[in-house]
């Protein structure tokens, strides 16, 4: 019986693996889309979301059925209440990065006001967060689940600063771009969102790792 | 049974304080508890069952009492009411506290402490008597003669054993035409007339179907607000059900006391966790 168990464990594990794998892709390409202005390719990013959300159900279900079986208790409870709300953190970030997409769709049909700076910065930071979080995730890694916790101030500050510039830049100085601008200032907070997700992620790995429940509690590193 | 205790000296029960860094046996020394158990050892012959067991039972709590077979889990529930005086070449070191009194004491009779800290067991042991005789019996030889109490007290525990409903028109009939389920709880109530303070349950539900199983879990969780319960069970999920403390035994070591959600959501021993989880052996 055992053997079946961590078996269905593993097989829980490397779809969530897979699923954070295509979630990865599905901001990249949402921000190549913004970045080059590239329609088709924003077109795409929403389209590939159906498929995101269905690994979401899926996922789902092989909890629900391993909880029937087998009553999971201590490591491996946690280990499932993590992975149904690291799940469903995922799937939220996937339709973040459908937002993002749309910016760039309402974008694409504007000359650049600027070269991009701080929001690469921006993309980057919270792509390690994801990268970071999964990572915690599978090796059940408490300090990278610290790291990731700990990043949240910087993305914050980044997003606070695109909004300050394009606000006082352009939405005030240049009103017909005030389009333009205010879709990027969206973006900024698609991003700063799924970081706060990724933050979520890692709180449940702390969860997981050591049954404490960190969620709201940050002070305390 | 043989007291090896070379201290004949009243037991010090000041002595609370277990030291155990990793936190494994977690005693709330807050409480004062129903039953303080101290480096208790338990031999049957040269054989030793039980090793240094440190724990506390908490007045109107369940305790759960987990752990494969043979890890000692009767041996241990047995001692509490000294029904292990029965077994013969058995010897026992260590403190036990019923309320501060020394179980051990010879003033203390075995009997009297019985009375006190009943048992109810694996497989319902009714006497082939009627229903109501099976409760009356055991009050009479416990020196109560009115027959009218008696009466009343029969009734009364059989209405807390959740049984009286379903035999009151039947009293007079023989207690093994019975249901096991309702065999278990007439076990229950005849162990309730006493009037203990502790009930020890061994397995109460090994031998029952899933609905007499659930019936006694209910049981024990009302029963929880006028008595002490220590319950065996093979089952963790009984024991997440029932119980608001668990101690994992292994091998005639308590390898683990604490809090049930503790235990079961996040234990302290590797050993703890691998036989919860279903890794064990
Ligand atoms: N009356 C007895 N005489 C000798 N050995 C016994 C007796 N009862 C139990 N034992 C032994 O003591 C150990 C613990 O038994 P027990 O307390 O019944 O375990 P559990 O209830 O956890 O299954 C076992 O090895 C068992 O064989
Ligand atoms: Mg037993």
């Amino acid at each position: 019986m055992y053997r079946h168990f961590e078996d269905e464990l593993e097989g829980i594990k490397s779809s969530v693996l897979k699923m954070s794998y295509h979630v990865m892709d599905q901001i990249l390409s949402a921000l190549k889309a913004l970045e080059s202005r590239d329609r088709a390719m924003a077109l795409r990013t929403i389209e590939k979301d159906a498929l995101i959300d269905e690994m979401e159900i899926i996922i789902e279900e092989k909890c629900a059925e391993l909880i029937l079986r087998h009553h999971p208790l201590a490591k491996d409870l946690r280990f499932v209440l993590a992975t149904l709300k690291l799940n469903g953190d995922l799937e939220r970030i996937a339709d973040l990065a459908v937002d993002i997409a749309q910016r760039a769709m309402e974008i694409s049909e504007y000359p650049q006001i600027k070269p991009y700076e701080d929001l690469p910065k921006l993309a980057d930071t919270v792509m390690k967060m994801l990268k970071d979080a999964v990572e915690a995730f599978t090796e059940k890694n408490y300090e990278t689940a610290k790291k990731v916790i700990l990043s949240d101030c910087e993305v914050d500050k980044l997003r606070d600063r695109i909004t300050i510039e394009l606000l006082q830049k352009y939405i005030k100085r240049e009103p017909e771009r005030a389009d333009i601008a205010l879709s990027l200032i969206l973006a900024a907070r698609h991003l700063e969102r799924i970081g706060d997700h990724c933050v979520n992620i890692a709180e449940d790995v702390i969860y997981m790792a050591s049954a404490k429940i960190v969620r709201h509690h940050h002070s305390e590193f | 049974m043989l007291r090896l205790d070379t201290n004949k000296n009243k037991p010090d029960f000041s002595s609370t304080e277990i030291r155990d860094p990793l936190n494994r046996v977690h005693i709330d020394v807050s409480q004062q508890p129903k039953i303080r158990v101290r480096n208790l050892d338990f031999y049957y012959d040269e054989n030793q069952t039980l090793k240094k067991i440190n724990m506390d039972i908490y007045e109107k709590k369940v305790t759960a009492i987990i752990g494969p077979s043979g890890c000692g889990k009767s041996t241990f529930i047995r001692i509490l009411n000294r029904m292990s005086d029965f077994a013969a070449s058995s010897k026992v070191r260590g403190e036990i506290s019923l309320e501060r009194r020394d179980i051990f004491d010879p003033e203390f009779s075995p009997v009297e402490l019985r009375k006190r800290v009943g048992m109810v067991f694996q497989k319902p042991n009714p006497f082939p008597k009627s229903i109501f005789e099976n409760i009356a019996y055991g009050l009479r030889i416990n020196g109560v003669k009115n027959s009218h109490e008696i009466e009343q007290r029969a009734v009364k525990s059989l209405k807390r054993a959740a049984l009286y409903e379903e035999v009151k028109d039947r009293l007079k009939e023989s207690a093994l035409s019975l249901s096991g389920g309702q065999q278990q709880r007439l076990c229950i109530a005849r162990c309730i007339a006493i009037e203990p303070e502790v009930i020890l349950f061994d397995e109460p539900c090994a031998s029952l179907d899933p609905i007499s199983t659930a019936k006694i879990e209910e049981l024990i969780l009302e029963l929880k607000k006028y008595y002490t319960i220590v319950i065996v069970t093979h089952n963790m999920q009984q024991a997440l059900r029932v119980s608001d403390y668990t101690a994992f035994f292994l091998m005639g070591e308590l390898i683990e006391f604490n809090e049930t959600k503790k235990v079961f959501e996040n234990p302290s021993d590797k050993r703890t966790e691998d036989y919860i989880t279903g890794r064990f052996g």
